[in-house]
């Protein structure tokens, strides 16, 4: 019992010690921009939780990042390091805006269902192309999928300009999706939406499948050491293909919820980035499904709380991000410092010379 | 389609195609050169903004774009520390240091901007620049880079580490110093690449000046099969591409113009998965070296 708490403590030391250390240079940086910090963080804080609203808007924003993240955490986990999200989720929800708009005569659960469905497909489809190319042809998976980020962007672009656009309106977006087909909302008078359930049952069947089953050891050997996974008999190719189909859905399924939850069009600046965010939220959640949501919410207050710091202050939002890469920077250094066991051996050299 | 297809539009597309060429030149040679080293950086186009921004507010001020290059010169020197510290130092993984540049160098650069156009009253804007200068720099960087790793000591010693770092260590080659040369050409070209849009591109700075610029110079080096020659080609195909995509906005042709924005990555994938023979990529590219491991 002691040893499991003490294992906890490790793993959840270096990103809450990060984040504490971004937040105290965040200080430093506000009065560099001339602010005052504490007003600052003060008017953040209240802006995250200081209202039954503004709790709610954090659940919003951070529907998607939980996604991503977990899209990003189980190729991460089955050693493929994927940058891919950002085209799965754009690729993803265009087909789910498509389907919705084809079949909007259809009741609406069923458009809903039907669209989500789609939306992960395509994604999983999307993403199990760089899985094979990366498995039968070698082609890196970092570079294939940047390259399918922009390919997926402007193709979607091209989607909502022309064939899927809004016939009445001026700039180009899809038709709004219809109030039948939209996911309900969970606390009236808020936006907060049944996603967030869809997007917590999905940690737990990311986690499920990676610790609990069979499966989810294969996918994690393949990770830890492909050569030795190929030699028990694993075919490391079809798991890298699965593992990527796997992330593209859940990328796919984060760009559909977006879509039928929160912002019912797609348009230029669609969820823009939030794969890239995702990336951080795995890491910073240590690649596991619980730290992960944790991960995500720790973000999605940040990144709500700095939006209202703006308004408040002439404190520019753009903190928040410098304040999550800080912590990316600080958690990166600090897990390769605990792996070299740097503070034994710092404990170890005091020691010795105290001995002296 | 032959209605455009006339002289003026064809000396149109030239004088644009080479207005857009200097910073993925920049960038990709500066990234080619990090990776022959065995350093991936995908932080470009953090590093770039940096450089943007930086360029831009210190030629506000100073009213001298040159002095304003400079200046975002060394602001991308001083970025890509970030990333050669965890890199080079701690053996981070390039990739996720590289997603946090991105971010952070954004971030930064809206933050300056928003700081700065606060203090000042009016529309910022800086004066400009010798169309062609940084053409002609970005040339001959090019150039001396080819020059350095093929026809020097140095850069024999300097390939070695992006090859099979052990053996270079084992020859007595100093690892960390060729990567920190690495990153810090690496800084240089993009911090210049990111003053050039901000001073001779636009005179002045808009958020997100460098829209993508970062990504295609990453495809460009790919493409461009990791050597000088290759790169050149690649970014002066893609410079034509996006001056032809302007024009066929504006234009209004039967193409789509995304489809002409999608080419240089769909080029890029495609040659990379069915022509390219594996092994152009330097064989240590984006694994760190830890000299204690075997």
């Amino acid at each position: 019992m002691k040893e499991a708490i003490a294992k906890m403590l490790k793993k959840v030391a270096v990103p809450v010690v990060s984040a504490i250390a971004a937040l105290l240079i965040g200080i430093v940086v506000i009065e560099l921009t001339g602010n005052n910090a504490a007003e600052a963080y003060s008017y953040m804080l209240r802006g995250a939780f200081g209202s039954m609203n503004n709790i709610c808007e954090l659940f919003v924003i951070a529907v998607p990042l939980i996604l991503t993240g977990l899209a990003v955490t189980f190729a991460y986990r089955s050693g493929v390091f994927t940058i891919g999200v950002d085209g799965q989720l754009i690729i993803g929800a265009i087909a789910a805006a498509w389907f919705v708009e084809a079949f909007r005569n259809l009741p609406g659960v069923v458009v809903a269902v039907g669209g989500i469905l789609t939306g992960m497909a395509v994604g999983a489809v999307w993403g199990a192309i760089a899985g094979a190319l990366k498995a039968y042809r070698r082609v890196n998976e970092i570079v294939s999928t940047l390259l399918m980020n922009y390919i997926a962007l402007y193709l979607a672009d091209y989607l909502y300009t022309v064939p899927l656009a809004a016939e009445s309106s001026k700039i180009p977006q899809t038709e709004r999706v219809a109030e039948a087909a939209r996911l309900p909302v969970l606390v009236g008078g808020t936006r907060l939406h049944i996603g967030i359930l869809i997007a917590l049952f999905c940690a737990v069947i990311v986690y499920y499948i990676l610790y609990k089953t069979a499966w989810g050891i294969k996918f994690r050997a393949v990770g830890i050491n492909a050569v030795a996974a190929e030699c028990n008999g694993i075919s490391v190719k079809k798991y890298m293909v699965a593992s990527m189909a796997i992330s593209g859905a859940i990328g796919g399924l984060a760009g559909t919820i977006e879509l039928l939850g929160t912002q019912y069009r797609i348009q230029s600046g669609f969820c823009a980035d939030y794969g890239f965010d995702g990336i951080a939220v795995a890491l910073i959640g240590q690649l596991n499904p619980v730290g992960t949501v944790l991960a995500a919410l720790f973000f999605a207050a940040l990144n709500v709380g700095s939006n209202s710091m703006e308004l408040m202050t002439s404190v520019p939002s753009s903190i928040a991000d410098i304040i999550q890469s800080i912590i990316i920077f600080f958690v990166v250094a600090g897990s390769v410092l605990m792996e070299r066991n740097f503070f034994k051996k710092i404990a170890f050299k005091k020691e010795r010379r105290a001995m002296e | 389609m032959s209605s455009i297809l006339t002289v003026a539009f064809l000396t149109g597309l030239l004088v644009a195609a080479l207005r857009m060429l200097p910073p993925l030149l920049l960038g990709a040679t500066g990234e080619m050169f990090s990776e022959r080293c065995g350093l991936t950086n995908i932080g470009l186009e953090g590093i770039m903004s940096v450089g943007a921004i930086t360029g831009f507010v210190v030629s506000y001020f100073i009213q001298n774009p040159y002095v304003g290059m400079l200046a975002g010169v060394l602001s991308g020197l001083l970025v890509n520390m970030i990333y050669a510290f965890l890199t080079i130092q701690l053996n981070a993984d390039q990739v996720i240091v590289g997603n946090a540049m991105n971010i952070l160098g954004m971030a930064l650069a809206s933050l300056i901007y928003t700081t700065v156009s606060k203090s000042q009253s009016g529309q910022l804007q800086s004066v400009t620049a010798d169309n062609y200068f940084v053409l002609v720099v970005s040339l001959a960087v090019v150039v001396i880079i080819w020059f350095y790793l093929y026809k020097t000591k140095s850069g024999l010693a300097f390939r070695a580490v992006g090859e099979y770092p052990r053996a270079a260590e084992t020859l007595g080659i100093n690892i960390q110093k060729k990567k920190y040369l690495a990153c810090s050409v690496n800084g240089i070209l993009c911090g210049l690449a990111g003053a050039y849009l901000t001073n001779v591109y636009i005179t002045s700075y808009v958020s997100g000046i460098v829209s993508g610029r970062g990504y295609i110079a990453l495809a460009a080096v790919i493409f461009g099969k990791w050597k000088p020659k290759g790169v050149l080609l690649a970014c002066t195909f893609f410079a034509f591409l996006d001056a032809l995509q302007l024009r066929l906005q504006v234009a209004d042709a039967s193409i789509p113009y995304q489809f002409l924005q999608m080419l240089p990555y769909l080029c890029t994938l495609l040659a990379l998965s069915f022509f390219m023979k594996p092994g152009s990529e330097p064989k240590a590219n984006g694994k760190p070296y830890i000299r204690e491991s075997r």
